[in-house]
């Protein structure tokens, strides 16, 4: 092992390589031409740069702080207790991730918007006192909006992150005398800080980043980075300009992703011992059950209902809320409209949908895994950090870049891959990463001291230790997938048709009922396939097909 | 310990796949036509079928994300072109091509069958092959007084009624923007906008939003085509939604087919571009892509007695707008955020 620590690794500089070539492919072009530099000082000097840093940083600030704040206390109910239906829930929380962009947009303008289904509750509720939600469309909107897409996701991984906590930790701290308060801050707070720090930096990214919500919400009044460079590239074509605004967003958001190298520094070694959770008790417990049902209630309420209420239209005549009940958007997803709209029939779409998700899935998780597994000794350093950045580029300047560098070479399919592992790659690392290192070592050296080794050693002992974080790491990479849809616009020469493709090709022709039965369908197949994927970790001792 | 020792090899063998199995199996290349992404695959599949029948040869094609990204692929390669035809360049585009010499000037067989009004192009580097009203809809439901003008838009009624699409991301939404600098003048059209802010619910990037927001009830007023209700009517069975004349005429977006210069197919693609113009392929647009078709000589069918008629074309020469274009945007987006 020791003769390993100071080689390069390999895998690591292919895969930066990969992630950066077509970068630089484009970054090469910004900063070929003679009057670049100029242009460069100019913009940052201007207005412009300064009003959309302000609203960029100051949204995606807000957007991390109350995604976060929402999700901790939920995390505790799941990193603690054993409840009914609970692996379903995990499976659905990955869902408002992955989803098409104009679907979100739908559901909120459905639930939030002045006609929204708020409203109507409003006035129901409170007749005569003109209380009405009017917040939708502004500032206010934008960062509803990012929770509601990162939310449900926070809490999934930091629930997942709680439950590797031992609860003979405060076991401990109780028996010493300390209070919970005591407890939660100097004990669990600790732990779970670098995952805390970790979705705060990717929450921040991810809003920092955002384009369709921003410019369907914000009117034009408010721009981010990733707004100019779209106009720049689509509709100005002018590249070099394009190419310039990614790589000041690409510096801007390396001073971001640094910080992570502080907050995955304090990660610790836990022994690797599954806890077993005890169930949640309504009788024992019912102040503890009666809140996690309002929180659960709460959430459910602003997070869910807009999801509801768009997938309700779809089981409406012509979609509309007040039409009769009907089947007839789902009939004719198999009928020759869908062909006729899409292109293709709805197994293939859904087919091609899977095959991809499930490549990039495995992908990205065996190449993640195999990193971690090498760099398991060593601290979160440089390397980690650069396999991070592709979370701070513009998947936009990424997309077009590989189409420059090898658009002709590869066939399609094999560049949206490409891509996808680019977009998936940094989060699943980091899951791997942190699970591996803090995880189990200390077994996998005993079995080795027993004399155990090789693939049985990998089979009988790693794999069964580090299976959950294996599953959701191919889950994550998976939902990433399904949920895209620029790589396969500009990548796929349309010939590569995906579920989001089928969306966006039947919202293009007016099919919006039959857009929101696909969407319904996709989540559907998303639910089962996780659940799939995820289900074969269940403890012992509980007996409910949801339980854990 | 395994992974650790064939890990590399392994990533090793993946990318070298990677990389063989793009260099292996390229033979000649059929005829390709270049197109954007939302053009409608029925149309597609005709094209397709009617060389491979009539001709035995086979076509292919290409879909870019966006008409501009597009036109980007084209002046990239052309010292060396890889597509032949090029379906779906609207009139905004068509300065912008002409400048960069792309296109190889075909005057088709049917030329003296298209309105003449819409050819702006008398060399035909790029030939008209459908086109449609950029105008408003609304919602019969929801709308009490009906606007009659431009104007009329702008009263205080019409507060968060209406959503429009940006101009700078979308083309309806830049039609639209050309509509009220062709009613208004460039001393005025600024003026319109700033006084039409506050009736704005908000701008969206795209028309799928926009109608999207328009159909889920929040606004009754949108910015979509003049054949929008045609869909409703077949579709839906329903007249609900209608298209709105204003100022009793309309800017129309004209959809371009046209050759790559230096096709290596250039008789095909000739018959291509004819078989576009051919009645038996401009009786398919109406119902399917929900645009007019270009041939003066075709009888629309029925349901288009819902679509918007228009009087008189707004259109601005496109030389002008070629010229104007980048500056005009440019204000509207400070009046926008002032």
């Amino acid at each position: 092992m020791s003769g390993a620590r100071n080689r390069p690794n390999c895998l690591a500089l292919i895969l930066i390589g990969l992630f950066f070539l077509p970068v630089l492919a484009v970054l090469g072009q910004a900063f070929g031409r003679p009057n670049a530099w100029p242009e460069l000082l100019g913009f940052l000097r201007s207005g412009q740069f300064r009003r959309v840093l302000a609203f960029s940083t100051s949204q995606a600030f807000w957007s991390a702080f109350f995604s976060l704040a929402l999700a901790v206390p939920g995390a505790y109910f799941f990193g603690r207790y054993r409840f009914p239906g609970k692996r379903l829930l995990r499976s659905v929380m990955i869902l408002p991730f992955m989803l098409p962009g104009i679907l979100v947009v739908l559901a909120m303008v459905v639930f939030y918007g002045q006609n929204g289904i708020l409203n109507t509750w409003l006035a129901a509720l409170f007749p005569g006192r003109d209380l009405v939600f009017t917040g939708l469309y502004g500032y206010k909107g934008i960062i509803l909006a990012h929770v509601f897409y990162n939310f449900a996701f926070c809490l999934r991984m930091l629930g997942e992150r709680w439950e590797r906590i031992s609860p003979k930790l405060e076991e401990a701290s109780a028996v010493l005398g300390a209070g919970r308060f005591a407890t939660w801050w100097r004990v669990i707070l600790p732990l779970l800080a670098p995952t805390i720090g970790y979705l705060g930096v990717l929450v921040f990214l991810y809003s920092f980043l955002s384009f369709t919500v921003v410019l369907v919400l914000g009117g034009y009044l408010y721009q981010t980075f990733e707004v100019l460079i779209y106009i720049e590239y689509n509709n100005k074509l002018r590249f070099a300009q394009a190419s310039m605004l990614a790589v000041v967003q690409i510096f801007l958001l390396t001073g971001i992703i640094a910080l992570q190298r502080w907050t995955q520094r304090l990660v610790q070694r836990q022994s690797g011992e599954v806890n077993l959770l005890p169930p949640l008790r309504p009788r024992k417990q019912p102040v503890a059950t009666g809140i996690f049902l309002c929180y659960l209630a709460g959430s459910l309420l602003f997070f869910f209902m807009p999801l509801f209420f768009v997938l309700y239209r779809s089981f409406k005549k012509r979609g509309l809320p007040d039409g009769a009940w009907t089947l007839d958007n789902y009939r004719q997803l198999f009928g020759a409209g869908f062909r006729f709209a899409v292109g293709r029939d709805l197994w293939t779409v859904v087919g091609t949908s899977l095959a991809l998700a499930i490549t990039v899935g495995l992908v990205t998780m065996v190449l993640a895994y195999v990193l971690a597994r090498q760099r398991r000794q060593k601290p979160w350093g440089r390397i980690d950090l650069w396999l991070q950045l592709p979370m701070g580029i513009s998947f936009l300047t990424f997309a077009f870049g590989l189409l420059k560098l090898v658009g002709h070479a590869l066939p399609p399919a094999l560049l949206i891959i490409w891509a996808q592992v680019f977009l998936a790659f940094p989060l699943v690392y980091a899951l791997l990463r942190t699970a591996r290192r803090e995880w189990g070592e200390e077994m996998i050296e005993a079995a080795q001291c027993l004399g155990a080794s090789g693939w049985e050693l990998f089979r009988t002992v790693e794999l069964p230790l580090m299976r959950k974080a294996l599953s959701s790491a191919f889950a994550y990479g998976a939902a990433l997938s399904l949920g895209d849809l620029s790589a396969v616009l500009v990548l796929g020469q349309g010939k590569v048709i995906t579920l989001a493709v089928a969306v966006y090709r039947l919202i293009g022709h007016y099919n919006f009922p039959q857009a929101i039965a696909l969407g319904t369908l996709f989540m559907l197949l998303a639910v089962v396939l996780f659940s799939l994927v995820e289900g074969g970790y269940r403890g012992k001792g509980t007996g409910g097909r949801w339980g854990e | 310990m395994v992974l650790r020792k064939w890990g590399f090899p392994l990533v090793l063998v993946l990318v070298f796949a990677l990389f063989l199995s793009g260099c292996f199996g390229r033979p000649e290349r059929p005829l390709t036509v270049y197109t954007y992404a939302s053009f409608p695959p029925i149309l597609i599949e005709q094209i397709v079928d009617h060389f491979q029948a009539e001709y035995g040869v086979q076509v292919e094609f290409r879909s870019f994300s966006d008409t501009g990204p597009l036109l980007n692929q084209l002046a990239q390669e052309k010292k060396n072109p890889q597509g032949d035809v090029v379906i779906g360049l609207d009139n905004n585009y068509l300065p912008k091509a002409l400048e960069l010499g792309i296109l190889a000037p075909y005057r088709p067989q049917a030329a003296d069958r298209i309105r003449p009004d819409l050819i702006f192009d008398p060399e035909f580097h790029l030939t008209p092959f459908d086109y449609g009203y950029v105008v408003f809809n609304y919602d019969s439901e929801r709308l009490t007084r009906i606007p009659t003008s431009h104007r009329d838009l702008l009263d205080p009624e019409y507060k968060g009624k209406i959503v429009v699409e940006n101009p700078l991301t979308s083309s309806p939404g830049q039609v639209f923007l050309l509509t009220t600098i062709a009613l208004f003048g460039e001393d005025g059209y600024l003026d319109f906008w700033r006084a039409l802010k506050p009736n704005l619910l908000t701008i969206t990037p795209g028309w799928d939003e926009a109608y999207g927001i328009f159909t889920s009830g929040e606004v009754p007023l949108v910015v979509s085509y003049g054949a929008s209700p045609v869909y409703h009517l077949i579709a839906e069975g329903t007249e609900r939604y209608k298209a709105l004349v204003l100022d009793g005429g309309a800017y129309a977006q004209i959809e371009r087919v046209g050759i790559v210069k230096g096709t290596p197919h250039l008789q095909n693609a000739q018959r291509l571009v004819d078989y576009v113009l051919s009645p038996a392929f401009q009786s398919l647009i109406p119902e399917t892509q929900f645009m007019y078709p270009v041939r003066s000589d075709l009888e629309l069918p029925p349901s288009f007695r819902v679509a918007a008629q228009a009087e008189r074309l707004f259109n601005l020469p496109p030389a002008e707008v070629a010229a104007n274009l980048e500056r005009w945007l440019s204000a509207w987006e400070q009046v926008i955020n002032e």
